[in-house]
């Protein structure tokens, strides 16, 4: 925002309305400013029109100051107008600043202030179903770009005054609210404390998202790992922050950052816990499973077609053979190739609009594929392979989490391709080393397996029958642990007990 | 500094690749099988099956041979003959050919070891004849790859690591370990097909005799626990002639059975160290599948009556195989190791146990339980 003029802060009234009006008109702001006479008395209503309720300014504001009966003052104004909030205020600075927020003010001449009432207009969408983390069971409302509406659709779930939404404010030039969302007695206050200080220490002009503001606090910025989750799923928001999680809400964003996470975290989707035990724990080790073949399936296959083919039984490695036999290309080139395609098809589908989209997806994956392989730029086995591991990395709940590990595959295919399956080794070895290293909020990122905490394993890789979840996990060292006796909840009553 | 270091590793990945040499599938000649024969004077002659990948092609097995004093030199002489770079990575199967393993197969065996690239859960196997006659088999009679056809028929036979699977690395124990000679599968060529008829009796390194492969189950007993296999057993019809429920073939001599082994071991202890001699307890438990006739089960008798039939038979069976391999000088059955446990103070040389082993006795005592055997109402 561009800096005002010096001298503008000093106080402007008292003055009469045709000079109040050259003054503001040369803010450049669109201001509607209007006079009326009454009693003798001139009185000036000004807004900003596109940023104000004007239906309700007319009815309640305008209606009651024209039918006031007798002598006009700032607290006769006040008594008849019946809206809440009414502040006097002398600044043209402030003036200035709570029109941009949708203020009405009214200004008697030659008074000392001006009355100011808000009546903020701001468009907003109302909450929709959710777009990039879709559930099958369980509820499908999502957060929209407004925070007060997020912030309502957090109370109306968790209906607890232990619910605390601290308010702060970010961006120098283009202030931001952030609210800071968390449960007083069960969060734990390092958490709080660590991430309250990073979000206040940060010396930035704006924010553009919660996205944005997430890659600004997380511990390691060079990393390629998302270290917060993120959601527009209010029910997995919320459900971290009653166990003990702290959650971050923007204004103007659709998406809350839950922090601390790990590794495991964003393997977790929350239809595990409305799916019955048996599914949801099955479920998860898919996703676990697929996240694994997605990145090492397809350097897999170049280390053992360029190296290592001893590996693999004898039929397979007819069939392999069979096909590679007509490609030119050494295996490494033709991984590359296809990945790339297959990246090229993801990222014009999510520019392309949905229907083109579609299109896009059919022709590029059953055209495309099927020419190149009948042209021989490609064997089929690896058009398997390739498909298979993008495929699997869709299964993340979390779209960033699936992206970093489709990237990371590249480097594991070209260390695979130099020294097959001892690159792929040194690739895993490093990533560990790498995993190991991070942290989330200062917490280890692959809690609960190293540090081992085994009684968090039926937390983050089985998910346990709900009984048996009666205690809030250790790892993120809540201030709380219990959370419903075992014994009790399981207990069956008859009905004349 | 930090960076341009980096930088300069990455440069280097990234344009000394080419310099790397790679094993790319399609340009290796997959070897799957290896025949090895003795030829004239001295040399040794390879036959190779291998799988090649050529776009132009359907088939993509094919056959080369090569000659040469070394196996090294013999498998480079037979690369001449294929325009893909030899590799012995899948090597399922490796046969060696009558007169080669006659005069020793501890160098051939040695340089499969000794090779890094080659697995060790290859089988070996003998041919009755030369490897070569058993691997051209390929252009008559057999539609797939005849190594991985020879290796199917080994697989399918042998539950659980039994006779006649024996991989590279068996092999190499009961080579090395003083006190048990080694045994492996023959093939021979029965109407064009081959098919394993017998076993292989080696002293040693060295194929001395053979066996019918009928008796396969008398040597898997000797070695291991066996289950769900079939023993077959042919007694004398006159002891049963008055148990006969219903007459059904016309043979009034042989009384042929069959048998499935739920579960069968083996027990050998040295009785006497001076006298050298063993007691071998058989332990066996049966399900009677087959009979030539029909014989009246309903009588306890009559089964306690067949249960000790085969014990008697299978008692004398294992003595004349064991005479027999006395007279070889071959310990297949393993006692030498039984007596080396017993050997105190100083190590049993093969020397030494070749020379007492011909001297030992056995007392062989088996205990057959025929537990089911079906219902004949």
């Amino acid at each position: 925002m561009r800096k005002r003029q010096k001298g503008s802060n000093k106080d402007i009234f008292p003055s009469s309305l045709p000079t109040l009006e050259q003054i503001l008109q040369q803010q450049n702001l669109d201001i509607s400013f209007s006079t009326y006479d009454l009693h003798e008395q001139k009185v000036a209503v000004f807004f900003i029109d596109y940023l104000t309720d004007t239906n309700k300014a007319q009815a309640s504001l305008l209606k009651p100051l024209l039918a006031i009966p007798n002598q006009l003052t700032n607290s006769a104004i006040m008594n008849h107008i019946p809206l809440q909030g009414g502040e006097t205020i002398q600044s043209l600075e402030l003036i200035i600043e709570k029109l941009l927020s949708g203020t009405v003010f009214i200004y008697l001449e030659n008074e000392k202030e001006a009355l100011s009432y808000k009546l903020a207009h701001v468009e907003k969408r109302s909450p929709d179903k959710a777009e990039t983390e879709s559930l099958v069971v369980g509820p499908k409302i999502a957060f929209n770009e407004s925070i007060t509406t997020n912030m309502n659709i957090i109370r109306s779930r968790v209906q607890s005054s232990d619910l605390i939404m601290e308010p702060l404010h970010i961006g120098k030039t283009n202030s931001r609210e952030v609210r800071i969302v968390y449960m007083k007695s069960i969060a734990n206050d390092e958490d709080v404390q660590t991430i309250k200080q990073r979000i206040q220490d940060l010396d930035i002009d704006e924010v553009e998202d919660s996205i944005i503001l997430k890659q600004y606090i997380e511990d390691s910025q060079l990393s390629f790992f998302p270290q917060f989750d993120s959601t527009e799923l209010p029910d997995r928001f919320t459900y971290a922050i009653t166990r003990g999680k702290v959650g971050v809400l923007v204004d103007n964003s659709s998406t809350g950052i839950i922090a601390p996470a790990t590794l495991f975290s964003f393997l977790q989707s929350t239809e595990d816990i409305y799916m019955r035990w048996n599914e949801g724990t099955i479920f998860r080790f898919i996703r676990f499973i697929a996240v694994f073949i997605s990145f090492f399936l397809t350097p897999a296959y170049v280390a053992i077609v360029t190296y290592q083919f001893g590996i693999i039984p004898t039929q397979l490695l007819i069939s392999l053979g069979k096909s590679r036999a007509a490609v030119p290309f050494p295996p490494f080139l033709e991984a590359i190739l296809l990945e790339f395609l297959i990246e090229l098809l993801r990222e014009a589908g999510a520019r392309l609009p949905t229907k083109v989209g579609q299109t896009m997806g059919i022709v590029g994956g059953i055209v495309i594929g099927q020419a190149a392989v009948q042209a021989g730029l490609t064997s089929n086995i690896l058009i398997i392979v390739v498909a298979m591991s993008a495929l699997a990395s869709f299964t993340s709940p979390n779209y960033l989490l699936g992206t970093t590990v489709r990237l990371l595959r590249f480097p594991l295919i070209f260390l695979a391709g130099l020294f097959g399956l001892f690159g792929i080794v040194f690739g895993i070895s490093l990533l560990v080393i790498h995993l190991l290293r991070l942290k989330s909020l200062g917490r280890p990122y692959l809690l609960p397996l190293y540090p081992l905490k085994l009684k968090d394993f039926n937390k983050s890789f089985f998910r346990a029958p709900l009984p048996y979840e009666h205690n809030r996990a250790i790892s993120y060292r809540p201030k709380f642990l219990f959370r419903f006796n075992k014994k009790e909840a399981a207990k069956k009553r008859d009905i004349d007990e | 500094m930090r960076y341009q270091y980096i930088c300069f590793i990455l440069l280097c990945l990234l344009f000394l690749t080419g310099c790397l040499q790679s094993r790319q599938l399609e340009k290796m000649g997959v070897i799957t099988a290896k025949g090895t024969d003795a030829s004239e004077n001295g040399d040794i002659e390879l036959s190779i099956v291998l799988f090649q990948f050529e776009a132009q092609s359907t088939n993509n097995t094919k056959i080369v041979s090569g000659k040469g004093k070394t196996i090294q030199g013999a498998t480079q002489n037979a690369n001449y003959e294929t325009n893909f770079e030899l590799s012995s990575e899948k090597l399922q199967l490796e046969l060696f050919g009558r007169e080669a393993a006659e005069r020793g197969i501890h160098r051939f065996v040695d340089t499969l070891a000794r090779e890094a690239n080659s697995p060790n859960t290859m089988y070996l196997s003998l041919s009755n004849s030369t490897a070569k006659e058993i691997m051209l088999i390929q252009e008559s009679g057999i539609a797939m790859n005849i190594g991985q056809y020879l290796h199917g028929v080994i697989d399918k036979n042998a539950p659980d690591h039994l006779f006649p699977k024996i991989p590279l690395s068996t092999f190499l124990t009961s080579l090395y370990d003083v006190g048990i000679d080694p045994i492996l599968p023959m093939f021979e060529l029965e109407n064009g097909i081959p098919k394993i008829t017998k076993i292989g009796i080696f002293k040693e390194d060295k194929l001395v005799g053979e066996k019918s492969i009928e008796d396969r189950i008398l040597y898997n007993l000797m070695h291991k626990k066996i289950k769900q296999e079939t023993l077959v057993v042919t007694l004398p019809f006159s002891s049963f002639q008055k148990d006969v429920h219903r007459k059904i073939t016309q043979n009034e001599e042989n009384l042929s059975t069959s048998f499935n082994i739920l579960s069968g071991s083996s027990k050998t202890r040295l009785k006497d160290k001076k006298d050298l001699s063993f007691q071998t307890n058989i332990k066996l438990e049966l399900e009677l599948n087959e009979t030539s006739h029909e014989l009246n089960f309903k009588d306890e008798q009559v089964i306690r009556k067949l249960e000790q039939a085969v014990e008697k038979k299978l008692a004398s069976k294992y003595k004349s195989i064991l005479a027999d391999l006395q007279q070889l000088n071959a310990d297949s059955f393993g006692y030498g190791k039984t007596y080396r446990i017993h050997q105190k103070g100083k190590k049993l040389t093969k020397k030494e146990w070749h020379k007492l082993y011909p001297k030992i006795k056995v007392d062989f005592s088996v205990d057959a339980n025929i537990i089911y055997h079906g219902e004949i109402d």
